[in-house]
């Protein structure tokens, strides 16, 4: 049952007089009124859900995988928009680390669960339009909030666990001096902590101002509605379409008026008004489209009229609205075998264009707790990082859906060198160190700035939730090997909010 | 300068009366966030230019029920709200239609011209 009907429906309910119920009925009974909501009806919900579904998945612009500076992950810009409820990416693939890893991420929203339960009607929500606000209140003594909805959908998570089932191996460098590999090499271990958390993320949205209040935004708005083309054709197909219907079913149809007078009556002497009404609505439906064969499918071309119409409007606003997001970004990463770090990192998302978004990233880490042996060896800041994005969205390909193509860069300071933990109760194979006693229990890797260059595709099926960036990517040298390096980044990542959007 | 057209609440058929043969401005008013008439027909003549939107249109009152009918868009979105009015004066509007949602965005007024005016 859409909004507008639902607000009448309490106002028939529970009426302050009768005057108030009256004009309610009337005004309910009146489809010039609500016709969008009477057409969504007529058509049924599911062509509306799947239409949602479809816009939803129509984005490239969310981040549904691991953080930049995992071991397992595609993404070397991290990026502003996350999913609104939930999803889950797995990603093979390292970027700046020198171990491949496989990292499954989960990603949500405060807001995500709240929001799916007033949309299924658990929770009622205090719409702000309707300005009694204490009758919203009796709907059932708490309702969510459109404020604390909004400060809640400002605040994200995410949970990374390595996912490796193999073991992992690399070859370390010398810690200092330039010495050749000989000799007997003690070998060392990375303590592989498996099927364990290997990041923790909360990102907090600092700065958005994709809003529709302000007054710079009304003004452009206002410039660009009526010049745009999308919007013009879309409006104009709308009026022509619905103008044809309502014409013939309110100004011709003698079913309607007789309708009407009993829907009135029946509405009047109901005790359960919106069942009352929803068998009213249908008896209408019916009668409309025995009387006329034509009906069923003018009320499907009006109702996608009607939903092209909303998707141009929101494509303006999208587009008008743009402005930059910041956002904040904190992760404490256990990376494979080294010391726990936490990295704060700031994301500018800057204003897309129709085809184009740019990201800029800036971000520093430092060691949690450095182990003693070192302590006094290095820095606690352990590096310093930029990175930027630009990404082209390419548009459908013929049985896929949109694509995008991406080119990032990065640049890591490397202030104090990576700490491998050292267990050599526990070896793994082919992780030799030159020069390294054999009673060590840390050893750092060679320092060294890292320079990494990344193209990235990402692909999905056509109307579908599923997501797989495929990229590839360029390094001077890797945090622990001193060596230039291609690699190749996979994943797959599934986001629900197409799934939730009903 | 008087309001020329009548609501009529308590009328099944006709949303609003008013003399025949006089001219009438409605406007639109936005509550929440900026609403305009992207398209908008009365008795099937376009009112809106192509390529323009306005808050206001002006028509010529005809004989008979007559729908006036629009495409409103808004600058929240589905959120948006409004107010159509008709234009009495510089300063002077009367309330046509309170309910101009963001969710639903096309709407008919129906227009009864009671007799025509010399």
């Amino acid at each position: 049952m859409c909004q507008a009907y639902k607000e009448e429906l309490e106002r028939i309910r529970k009426p302050r007089d009768a005057q108030e119920k009256r004009d309610a009925i009337r005004r309910l009974t009146d489809l010039d009124q609500y016709s969008r909501c009477f057409v969504s009806f007529a058509s049924g919900r599911q062509a509306f859900r799947d239409f949602l579904r479809e816009l939803e998945s129509l984005r490239t612009d969310k981040q549904p995988g691991a953080s930049a500076s995992s071991e397992g992950g595609t993404n070397l810009v991290a990026r502003g928009s996350v999913a609104k409820v939930f999803s889950v990416a797995a990603e093979h693939g390292a970027l700046t680390q020198s171990v491949n890893g496989q990292v499954v991420t989960f990603r949500g929203n405060l807001a995500g669960l709240p929001s799916v339960l007033i949309k299924k009607d658990v929770f009622p929500y205090c719409d702000p339009r309707v300005p009694d606000r204490e009758r919203r209140r009796h709907w059932s003594g708490f309702c969510f909030d459109s404020s604390l909805l909004g400060q809640l959908r400002k605040v994200s998570f995410g949970v990374s666990f390595d996912a490796s089932r193999n073991a992992e191996s690399v070859t370390g460098a010398p810690a200092t001096g330039g010495g050749t590999q000989s000799g007997t090499s003690p070998t060392v271990t990375f303590t592989a902590k498996r099927r364990e958390i290997a990041a923790v993320t909360a990102r907090y949205e600092i700065w958005n101002r994709r809003d529709v209040i302000s007054a710079a935004y009304q003004k452009e708005w206002t410039e660009q509605v009526g010049k745009s083309p999308d919007v013009e054709r879309a409006a104009t197909q709308l009026l022509n379409q619905f103008s044809a219907l309502f014409r013939k079913i309110i100004d011709e149809s003698p079913d309607y008026r007789a309708w009407r007078t009993e829907a009135i009556a029946a509405l009047e002497a109901a005790t359960n008004v919106e069942r009352t009404w929803e068998e009213q609505l249908a008896r209408l439906v019916d009668t409309l489209a025995r009387s006329d064969p034509q009906f069923p499918e003018q009320i499907r071309a009006v109702h996608q009229s009607y939903l092209r119409f909303g998707f141009t409007q929101d494509q303006l606003i999208e587009l008008v609205g743009n402005q930059p997001v910041v956002t904040f970004e904190y992760t404490n990463h256990r990376p494979l075998a080294q010391s726990p770090v936490s990295n704060f990192r700031l994301i500018v998302d800057l204003p897309r264009t129709k085809s184009w978004s740019f990201v800029l990233n800036s971000a520093l880490t430092i060691y949690d707790c450095p182990p003693a042996q070192v302590r006094d060896k290095l820095s606690r800041l352990r590096d310093v990082q930029v990175g930027a994005q630009m990404e082209r969205v390419l548009g459908e390909f013929a049985g896929l859906g949109p694509a995008s193509l991406s080119f990032a860069g990065y640049f890591q300071y490397q202030n104090s060198p990576a700490i491998l933990e050292v267990d050599p109760a526990n070896p793994l194979p082919s992780i030799h160190f030159v020069r390294l006693p054999p009673e060590a229990k840390v050893a750092l890797a060679e320092k060294g700035n890292i320079g990494v260059a990344q193209v990235k595709l990402v692909l999905g099926p056509k109307g579908g939730s599923v997501k797989f960036p495929l990229a590839v990517s360029y390094s001077n040298r890797t945090e622990l090997v001193p060596k230039p390096a291609w690699r190749a980044q996979v994943g797959i990542s599934y986001d629900f909010d197409s799934l939730f959007m009903k | 300068m008087p309001c020329k057209l009548v609501p009529t609440p308590d009328d099944d058929w006709c949303h609003c009366r008013g003399p025949a043969g006089r001219e009438v401005t409605v406007l639109v008013k936005g509550t929440v966030g900026t609403v305009l008439l992207k398209k908008a027909r009365y008795d099937g003549k376009d009112l809106v230019p192509e390529g323009t939107a306005a808050s206001e249109v002006s028509f010529t009152i005809g004989d008979g029920r007559k729908v006036f009918e629009a495409v409103y868009v808004f600058s929240a979105g589905p959120a948006g709200r409004g107010e159509l009015h008709e234009k009495c004066s510089e300063t002077q509007t009367q309330l046509l239609d309170a309910n101009i949602r963001g969710d639903n965005e096309v709407k008919r007024l129906r227009i009864c011209g009671t007799g025509v005016e010399g």
